[in-house]
């Protein structure tokens, strides 16, 4: 606990506080918004970071990405308009709970399920911490290569589309990982001469191209207006009866997205509907769910938040990010010379503690902000897209040139910007592509260094208990999805076009939000 | 196959219901590219990999991966191209404009016309709402990135004044 504390102290700066602040701010406004999901953001913000201290860049993004699981919900309970996909699910109650002039109590639940989802992940990660870095610890490489792979190979099965186009980019992203000098000998690869590839692509750029000016370009092609909110938000206050059949709905939902959220590719889609999956199976009385049942809300809101808190585990213990809005946060971390791992704990325990620190601190301000605030919030949907779009892609021009004040950087950004529209159109998702970039390095080295352990026998992957292990619980995880997906399908009883999402991941697949899944 | 001819209508019709293979059959031909790239530098041992044994193994997972989707892609899965589009496209181009004018003119006249272009063309905001957020926009970059972060923008070539 003592280290928690310091985590407190460290965040306790009022400039850290403010960074808290502003994230969790950003994230509650760009979830409301349609067009700009939480990747988008974090993507378009990554060269602002470069300014700032490793410990208030991280708490910003880290806001930025919870903060966008509350305010996704606004926006599913009131217009039916999922503002990220993990609030998919929340439409199919919050919705019809709004008709019913219960839109205050559907969100006043959802904020504090949140909360305590958030919280109870909290808890358990701070107990969780230091017995999950004692295990890293003894991880070697072949562990890494095993961990590398059930990240790309989980995201890139439970992405939205089709997993063989997910694989392909997986691998485009892993191919793209190794332009630039090779580690060890030290020669340049797939570099053409070109000076500025020496050092590989710069990974900001990638992200910034494929993410923020590619959904921004995607937003421009839907032709998206301003919204008016027409619903009446009053008794925001849950009453003892609501929070007293909503309870159980949190507690199994804090619990299932706690563990859901450490697992690689899982992020927030998937806890959301296994929960409303688990509410509607146990319910006395299913057939009141997708009718207005508290339930269909507050058990999946719980369990979102939970998720994403807890998809920081991953990150912080092993160095491995879980999905792509971590990856994100990884590649901010690398940015300022922090390289995650399981030595960051006593490294960098300010950012370590500091980090988990903030969240608590994050969450009590979100449930502060979204129970009085929502009137206010839900008048951004006025603003047009086109504005949004035309000054954000100016300021990702700029953001990207002052990274290395190189003009290729913007050359890079538009060419991944106009890749990642191409692969909307066509049906491939940036997000495998992406993980896969961040996680090559890693992959290649660990990789190298196991062969090398070896004697050249690949047989060490499979051989070794740990990283066996590992691998074994892949195949597990893909035959146990394969078998879930039907049965969440079935269970919850999404339309056609909501069936899109399940079980993807807007995080997973790196999309923001879910147009298709309106 | 009618059905197969069916879905692929939208997209173009009977005459093109092949065209979507043409995206992952790129990616095979990028993989097989790296495959030879790979090779001529030099794969190494199992014991001591050369550098081009970890992108060997990656084109070779690319190249099967998108082979396996040029015979099983889905053109369902592919949107259709619009007018909408090449408005998209040429907004995504004139973002090379943004760079070109940049080093000619300056940051803040690539702002400006940028804005300009974007807010009334491509977000087809009225001349009443556009000059006034182009111009304010500008301004406040201008101020942001130049003078508060200092920013090393390239010295404009030609409207060196302006800036």
């Amino acid at each position: 606990m003592t280290d928690l504390f310091q985590g407190f102290a460290t965040i306790m700066d009022p400039w850290t506080l403010l960074y808290v602040f502003l994230g969790v701010l950003i994230g509650t406004l760009i979830g409301v918004l349609p067009g700009l999901g939480p990747t988008a953001t974090i993507a378009l913000l990554l060269p602002i970071t470069y300014t700032m201290q490793p410990t208030q860049a991280i708490v910003m993004l880290a806001g930025i990405y919870y903060g966008s699981m509350y305010g996704g919900t606004i926006t599913s309970v009131l217009l039916r308009l999922p503002g990220e996909a993990a609030s998919v699910v929340t439409t199919l109650d919050g919705y019809e709970m709004t008709k019913a002039g219960r839109a205050g109590p559907a969100l006043g639940i959802a904020a504090i399920g949140s909360f305590v989802g958030a919280t109870v992940s909290l808890l358990i990660m701070t107990f969780l911490a230091k017995p999950m870095v004692a295990l890293a610890v003894t991880f070697g490489p072949p562990e890494y290569v095993a961990l590398a792979i059930v990240g790309i190979g989980l995201v890139t099965y439970l992405g939205t589309g089709s997993t063989w186009k997910a694989l392909t980019m997986a691998a485009l992203g892993l191919f793209l990982s190794t332009i630039g000098t090779d580690p060890i000998a030290g020669t340049p690869r797939f570099t053409f001469g070109q000076a500025q590839l020496f050092d590989g692509l710069d990974f900001v750029a990638v992200a910034m191209g494929l993410f923020g000016v590619g959904e921004m370009l995607q937003s421009l092609e839907e032709s998206e207006h301003g919204v008016k909110v027409k619903a009446k938000i009053d008794h925001i206050f849950p009453t003892l009866k609501d929070l007293r059949e909503s309870a159980g709905s949190i507690a199994r939902g804090s619990v299932l997205g706690f563990f859901i959220g450490i697992l690689p590719g899982g992020g927030g889609v998937i806890s959301s509907l296994a929960s409303y999956a688990t509410e509607k199976r146990i319910a006395k009385d299913p057939s009141r769910f997708g009718k207005g049942a508290i339930q269909g809300v507050a058990g999946p809101e719980t369990a979102n938040n939970a998720s994403s808190t807890a998809a920081f585990i991953p990150l912080l213990t092993l160095g491995l990010p879980p999905n792509v809005v971590l990856a994100l946060i990884y590649g901010a971390l690398l940015v300022q010379n922090v390289t995650p791992s399981p030595q960051l704990i006593n490294e960098h325990p300010e950012i370590f503690w500091g980090v988990i620190a903030s969240m608590y601190v994050g969450n009590l301000m979100l449930l502060v902000l979204n129970m009085p605030l929502v009137g206010v919030f839900v008048r951004v949907l006025q603003v047009r897209a086109g504005i949004l779009t035309s000054f954000a892609l100016v300021i990702t021009m700029a953001g990207v040139y002052s990274i290395n004040n190189d003009l290729f950087d913007m050359g890079v950004v538009i060419v991944f910007g106009l890749l990642g529209w191409a692969m909307k159109k066509t049906g491939f998702e940036p997000g495998p592509l992406v993980l896969a970039f961040v996680l090559g390095p890693i992959l290649e080295q660990a990789f190298r260094q196991s062969m090398l352990i070896s004697n050249g026998n690949p047989a060490i992957f499979v051989t070794r208990p740990i990283s066996g292990t590992i691998l074994v619980t892949l195949v597990v995880a893909l035959v146990a999805v394969t078998f879930g997906r039907k049965v969440l399908r079935k269970t919850i009883g999404l339309d056609d076009r909501a069936h899109q999402v399940v079980p993807g991941d807007d995080v997973a697949s790196g999309e923001g939000k879910r147009d298709d899944a309106r | 196959m009618t059905d197969d001819a069916t879905t692929v209508a939208p997209a173009g019709g009977r005459r093109h219901r092949h065209l979507h293979r043409l995206v992952p059959a790129a990616f095979v031909v990028l993989g097989l590219v790296g495959v030879a790239g790979a090779l001529s530098l030099g794969l190494g041992t199992p014991v001591q990999p050369g550098p081009g044994l970890w992108p060997l193994v990656v084109a070779i997972l690319l190249t099967l991966a998108a082979a396996v989707l040029v015979f099983r892609d889905e053109p369902a899965a592919y949107e259709a191209w619009t007018g909408s589009s090449v408005r998209v496209l040429l907004a995504g181009l004139s973002l090379v404009g943004f760079m070109v004018v940049m080093v000619l003119g300056g940051f803040f006249v690539a702002c400006l016309l940028t804005l300009l272009l974007w807010l009334k063309v491509f977000a087809r905001e009225s001349w009443k709402w556009t000059i006034p957020l182009a111009v304010g926009g500008a301004a406040v970059f201008y101020l942001v990135f130049e003078l508060l972060l200092a920013v090393p923008f390239p010295e404009p070539l030609v409207l060196g004044g302006l800036a």
